[in-house]
C-alpha cells in the first residue's frame, strides 16, 4: 500500500456549507503529514471521514486502503484516533483507560500504553479529572498508539497544550510513527512545531486543497518577495507582523528567484491569503 | 475476562447512580421486611380481612385489630409502597439516559467509537451490566411488593390476585426493562443527558398508560359474569351490571326502564331491586395476564433496543 491516507473528491455538506469540496489527496505511508488550515478549513471534517465519523457527501476517504464509511469494522482496526478535545472519562483512572482499550480493541498493547504512559511519568491511579491538559492529550496519544495501528489520525490535539507539553506530545509521536513505520495526519494551528515534527505539508483553506507538498519541497519552492512584479509567480499576499504587505511567490517555474526564502509559517499565510478575498494578517506562534 | 473487566468499567462509570439506586432498593426491601413483620404481628388475618370485605360481623378475635392494622398500614405503607413503585423506574429513566445519552454529551463516544471496529460491542459493554442491575432491582422490589400485598390484605394471594397489577412481582420488573430501553433510545437519539430525562420521563409516562389502557381494552373483552357473591378479592372488577328475569344484563343506564325507583324512599329503601352481577376478570387468571403483559413490554423494550443499535451505528460521536 502506497498511501496510508487518501482522499479522492471528497466533500462534506451541512445543510447548504460545504466544509470541503472536491479534496484530492494522498498521504505516503510512513509519512507525518501536518494538516494546516484557518478555523472552518475543513480539518476535523477530513479526520473525522477518516475515523469514519461523518459520511462524505460526495467522494471517498480510504485509510490503508479501505473506506470507513462502507468498512468500518476493518477500517477502523487500522485507525488509531486522538480527538481535539480530550475525550476521556472523568470518572476512570488513566489504567482503567487501557484497560477500557484492552476490552474494546483486540490486539490492543497495554504494555506499549503503560511504558508510554510510564515515561512520560503520568501516574496509572490518577483519575482523569486530575490530570492536566497536556497529560490528558498524552493519554490520548498513548492509547491510539496502543492500538498499533498502521495510520493516526490526529485532530488538532495540540490546540490546547502549552509548548513543552506540544513539544513532548510531537517526540512521542515522531518516535512512535518512526518506530512502528505508521502514517499520521496531524492537524494543527501552530505552525512552528510541526515543521520539526512533520515532512509533509497538506493546507486546506474554504474546505478546499491549497498545497501538498513536502515539507522541504514547500521551503524550497516559495520566496518572499516586499514588491511582487509581473515577472513573480505570485502565490498570495499577506501581511507581515511589522503591517508591511508581502507576496509568498513560488519559484522552479521559469519565474528568477528572487527576494528572501520563505518560512513554513509564510508559506501557509501566502496559500491561506489565496484562498481568500483579503490579505491574512501573520499571526505570531504561541 | 474481557466481558468482566467490561462490566466493571460499566459499574465504575455509573457508580454513583448504581450505589444510590441499590441502597435504596435495600431500604425498600428492609422496610417491607420490617413492616411486614409489623402487620403480621398485629394478628389480623384473612378471616378478619374477609369479614370486613363483605361487611358481616367482624369475629370477636379481629375485634380492636383493625385500627392498629390499618394505622399501620396508613402511616408507614407509603414508604413501602414508594420505594417499590418509584426506585426500579428512576433508576431505569435515570441509569438509561446515561447509558448513551451522557457519553455523547460528554464526548467519550469519540473515544470509545475511535478504539473500537464495533460499536455494537461497545453498546453490549455498556448496556448488559446496566441492563442486569436494573431487571434485578425490579425483580427484587417487585418481590417486596408481593410481600407487601400478602401483609397488608391478607385476604388476598398475589399470586392470584390483580391487587395492585403492574405495581408488583416480575411486571413491575418488566416495567422498569422497558422505561431502561426507552431512556437508552431517548439519550442515544437527543445525545444530551437532562433533556433526554425529561423527554425519556414523558415518554416512558404515555407508553406505560398507553400500554395499561391496551391492555385493559382486551381484558374487558375477555371479562366474564361473576355473582356478586362469588367475587373475590383478587378479581379484576371492570363493571356492574343488572341481570333481568330472562338473564339479561343491562347497565345502571337502562335499569330505570326495567325496575323503576321507589317514588318515597328513605334510608332503608333497597334500589335497584335487580340483582347485581360484577363483570371482571377472575384472580386466577392473574399468571397468564401478567405474563401477557411482560411479553407485550419486553417486545416493547427490543424494539427500543433496536432503534438505539440503530442510532449507535450511524450517528457522529458527539
Amino acid at each position: 500500500m502506497d498511501n496510508g491516507f487518501e482522499a479522492h473528491g471528497l466533500g462534506k455538506r451541512y445543510r447548504r456549507r460545504w466544509a470541503l469540496r472536491d479534496v484530492d489527496v494522498a498521504v505516503p505511508t510512513g509519512s507525518v503529514t501536518a494538516l494546516v488550515g484557518p478555523n472552518g478549513a475543513g480539518k476535523s471534517t477530513m479526520i473525522k471521514a477518516g475515523v469514519g465519523f461523518e459520511r462524505p457527501t460526495t467522494g471517498r476517504v480510504l485509510v490503508d486502503g479501505l473506506d470507513p464509511w462502507k468498512d468500518r469494522a476493518a477500517a477502523i482496526a487500522r485507525v488509531g484516533y486522538v480527538p481535539q478535545a480530550p475525550s476521556l472519562y472523568r470518572e476512570l483512572t488513566v489504567d482503567d483507560h487501557v484497560r477500557l482499550a484492552v476490552t474494546l480493541r483486540p490486539g490492543f498493547d497495554p504494555a506499549l500504553a503503560r511504558g508510554r504512559l510510564d515515561q512520560l511519568a503520568i501516574p496509572l491511579t490518577s483519575r482523569a479529572d486530575e490530570l492536566s491538559g497536556g497529560q490528558q492529550a498524552q493519554v490520548g496519544l498513548a492509547l491510539a498508539l496502543g492500538a498499533r495501528a498502521p495510520v493516526l489520525l490526529l485532530d488538532e490535539p495540540l490546540a490546547s497544550l502549552d509548548p513543552l507539553a506540544r513539544r513532548e506530545f510531537l517526540h512521542v509521536l515522531v518516535d512512535a510513527v518512526r518506530a512502528d513505520g505508521a502514517t499520521a495526519l496531524l492537524s494543527s494551528h501552530v505552525i512552528t512545531d510541526i515543521e520539526q515534527a512533520c515532512d509533509r505539508l497538506l493546507v486546506l483553506g474554504g474546505g478546499r486543497k491549497l498545497l501538498d507538498l513536502s515539507i522541504a519541497q514547500s521551503l524550497a519552492e516559495h520566496r518572499v518577495v516586499e514588491v511582487a512584479t509581473t515577472a513573480d509567480d505570485v502565490v498570495g499576499t499577506f501581511m507581515d507582523t511589522t503591517g508591511e504587505s508581502v507576496s509568498l511567490t513560488r519559484t522552479g517555474s521559469g519565474a528568477p528567484a528572487r527576494g528572501r526564502p520563505a518560512t513554513l509559517e509564510e508559506v501557509v499565510l501566502g496559500h491561506l491569503a489565496a484562498g481568500r478575498d483579503r490579505p491574512v494578517l501573520r499571526t505570531v506562534a504561541a | 475476562m474481557t466481558v468482566i473487566a467490561a462490566a466493571r468499567i460499566t459499574a465504575r462509570l455509573h457508580r454513583f447512580e448504581l450505589a444510590v439506586f441499590g441502597v435504596l432498593a435495600v431500604v425498600g426491601v428492609l422496610a417491607t421486611i420490617l413492616i411486614g413483620a409489623q402487620l403480621d404481628a398485629v394478628g389480623w388475618t384473612a378471616t378478619c380481612d374477609a369479614a370486613m370485605r363483605s361487611g358481616a360481623t367482624t369475629p370477636r378475635e379481629c375485634e380492636f385489630k383493625i385500627n392498629e392494622f390499618y394505622g399501620i398500614v396508613s402511616s408507614r405503607g407509603w414508604i413501602v409502597a414508594g420505594l417499590t413503585g418509584f426506585v426500579p423506574l428512576a433508576a431505569a429513566l435515570l441509569i438509561g439516559v446515561a447509558v448513551v445519552g451522557r457519553e455523547l454529551e460528554r464526548g467519550t463516544t469519540r473515544l470509545a467509537w475511535a478504539l473500537t471496529p464495533s460499536r455494537m460491542h461497545w453498546l453490549a459493554h455498556r448496556l448488559v451490566p446496566v441492563l442486569v442491575f436494573v431487571t434485578i432491582v425490579g425483580l427484587v422490589l417487585g418481590a417486596a411488593a408481593d410481600r407487601w400485598l400478602a401483609a397488608s390484605e391478607p385476604g388476598v394471594d398475589p399470586a392470584n390476585a390483580f391487587a395492585g397489577f403492574g405495581q408488583r412481582g416480575p411486571v413491575l420488573a418488566a416495567r422498569a426493562v422497558f422505561v431502561f430501553a426507552l431512556a437508552v433510545a431517548v439519550g442515544a437519539v437527543i445525545g444530551r443527558a437532562l433533556p433526554a430525562v425529561i423527554l425519556g420521563g414523558i415518554i416512558a409516562i404515555v407508553g406505560l398508560v398507553g400500554g395499561a389502557e391496551a391492555h385493559q381494552r382486551i381484558l374487558r373483552t375477555e371479562a366474564i359474569v361473576i355473582d356478586e357473591a362469588a367475587l373475590g378479592p383478587g378479581d379484576l372488577w371492570i363493571d356492574q351490571k343488572f341481570r333481568l328475569a330472562d338473564g339479561t344484563l343491562v347497565g345502571w343506564e337502562d335499569v330505570e326502564r326495567y325496575d323503576p325507583p321507589p317514588i318515597e324512599h328513605d334510608d332503608e329503601t333497597v334500589w335497584p331491586t335487580l340483582p347485581q352481577v360484577t363483570i371482571g376478570v377472575p384472580g386466577r387468571r392473574y399468571g397468564e395476564v401478567a405474563l401477557r403483559e411482560i411479553g407485550a413490554l419486553a417486545g416493547g423494550s427490543l424494539v427500543a433496543l433496536a432503534v438505539t443499535a440503530a442510532v449507535v451505528g450511524r450517528r457522529r460521536p458527539g
